[in-house]
């Protein structure tokens, strides 16, 4: 059974490569959210198995939307990925990095490495 | 016409003398008024010989005045030479001074723009990633596609370096310190670049490892700053080389902190100082004439397109000035290559 990505990032553009490529691997369903305010809603409708978020959106940032995730119990268990521009790639690794109880991944991410990352996430699930 | 003997001695006596003054000879005075004797010379003798006694001692003293005048002149010209050289030192200074502030208004703008500039730039950057990799994946079949887009790829990665190389600058403000053996930084940076010393047959030559003091530092950010002056070795010996590394204690001389780039840190040592010296020599190119003033310069680089961001020595410069340590960039004395000389206070 495919497994379900809910991509929440402000870059359309950015969601719909990252969609077309994991869609690719034929092995995941994936919904695109471009309006941070829209994700929780999104997330309860979708009941996603890995969310990959966007941390500096306009509206509202990724550390709300994981907070109002981490607040319904049907998906406080949601592994999230956070992908941010602000930290470089010298500081994360390509494929991961935890920062704090989050992973991170920096932006540009290539997709065998977000790809490493959502196995490696779901496996650990 | 004929003179009675007797004047015409005298008229010859006094040729004598007048030529004796002619050559700068003073000292016959007293023999030129010894002849204004009415008693034993003729009147006409006498008058002429004061006349011209007169005349000898007014020239010696318009001598000696126009002696001391030159030397007058002289003090003052060489007084002039000082205070021209000492303008020319402060003119000197003055650019200097003037050259630093434009460099540090340089940093601050590159700093200030740096975060601002990465963010936007790299969701761009992210969408043409995945854009290629979808791609890639789906041209496999047709090598000259597959390759036009690998190639679009790498492009991104290198925008990337450069953001990344933004991002460090930017951030470089930020320390962890701790006190660190600096021996310990130097050995990890060197691991880290261990492939491309091996690749690019540079062998590592390191001094005897005496006792250092430990050193409060930034352990990461100094790895930084070695990665980059190791990679610059390593880039100036494209047929390989030798890359010399060696730590010592050092009491830091006011030569050595003159040759030290302008710009640094109001905290940085002073001469007389007791510091732990850093030396990394290469066997390499050298530096040449133009690239030594631009050397900390963002954005400068010898680099061919796409190998150097041209922010690597910008990054080590601040962060070494935030450790209060200076760097100073040249040829070795025996020609041999470059070297950097790197001095940290304790």
């Amino acid at each position: 059974m495919k497994k379900r990505i809910l991509l929440v990032d402000d870059e359309a553009g950015l969601t719909r490569m990252m969609r077309r490529n994991l869609e690719a691997t034929g092995r995941f369903e994936v919904q695109e959210v471009n309006i941070s305010t829209h994700a929780f809603t999104a997330a309860q409708q979708f009941r996603p198995d890995l969310v990959v978020l966007d941390v500096m959106m306009p509206d509202m940032d990724g550390g709300a939307v994981a907070a109002e995730l981490a607040d319904d119990p049907d998906l406080a268990q949601v592994p999230i990925i956070y992908l941010t521009a602000i930290v470089s790639k010298r500081e994360v690794e390509p494929t991961g990095s935890m920062i704090g109880n989050h992973i991170f991944l920096a932006k540009p991410v290539k997709h065998d490495d977000l790809l490493a990352c959502i196995d490696k996430q779901l496996g650990a699930a | 016409m004929a003179y009675p003997p007797q004047v015409e001695k005298k008229l010859e006596q006094l040729i004598a003398l007048a030529e004796n003054l002619s050559m700068g000879r003073y000292g016959d005075h007293d023999r030129i008024f010894a002849m204004t004797d009415n008693e034993q010379y003729p009147p006409v003798i006498a008058r002429l010989a004061e006349a011209f006694g007169m005349m000898a001692v007014k020239i010696e003293a318009r001598e000696f005045r126009l002696e001391q005048m030159v030397g007058d002149l002289t003090t003052a010209r060489d007084e002039l030479t000082v205070a021209n050289t000492k303008l020319q030192q402060s003119l000197f200074e003055l650019q200097q001074a003037q050259m630093q502030l434009i460099q540090q208004a340089k940093l601050e703008t590159v700093g200030r723009l740096a975060a601002g500039v990465a963010h936007e730039v790299k969701n761009p950057l992210a969408i043409i990633q995945l854009g290629v990799d979808f791609l890639a994946n789906e041209l496999r079949e047709n090598r000259i596609h597959h390759e036009t887009v690998m190639d679009m790829g790498d492009a991104v990665q290198r925008a990337d370096r450069v953001i990344k190389g933004l991002l460090d600058f930017s951030r470089s403000e930020q320390l962890d310190l701790k006190e660190t053996d600096i021996q310990s930084v130097i050995d990890d940076s060197l691991l880290l670049v261990r492939h491309e010393l091996n690749s690019g047959h540079v062998t590592v030559e390191q001094g005897p490892k005496e006792p250092l003091p430990p050193l409060m530092l930034d352990k990461n950010k100094l790895k930084q700053v070695f990665i980059n002056l190791f990679m610059n070795a390593v880039h100036a010996m494209p047929e390989g080389g030798s890359l010399t590394i060696s730590a010592s204690l050092h009491v830091i001389t006011p030569e050595e902190l003159a040759t030290c780039c302008a710009g640094q840190g109001q905290d940085k040592p002073a001469a007389g100082d007791r510091t732990v010296m850093l030396r990394i020599a290469d066997t390499g190119t050298g530096i040449s004439k133009e690239a030594a003033a631009k050397l900390f310069d963002p954005f400068f680089t010898t680099k061919p397109v796409g190998v150097g961001t041209g922010l690597g020595l910008s990054v080590t410069r601040k962060i070494l000035e935030l450790h209060q340590a200076v760097i100073s960039l040249g040829n070795r004395s025996d020609r041999q290559g470059a070297e950097a000389v790197l001095y940290f206070t304790f």
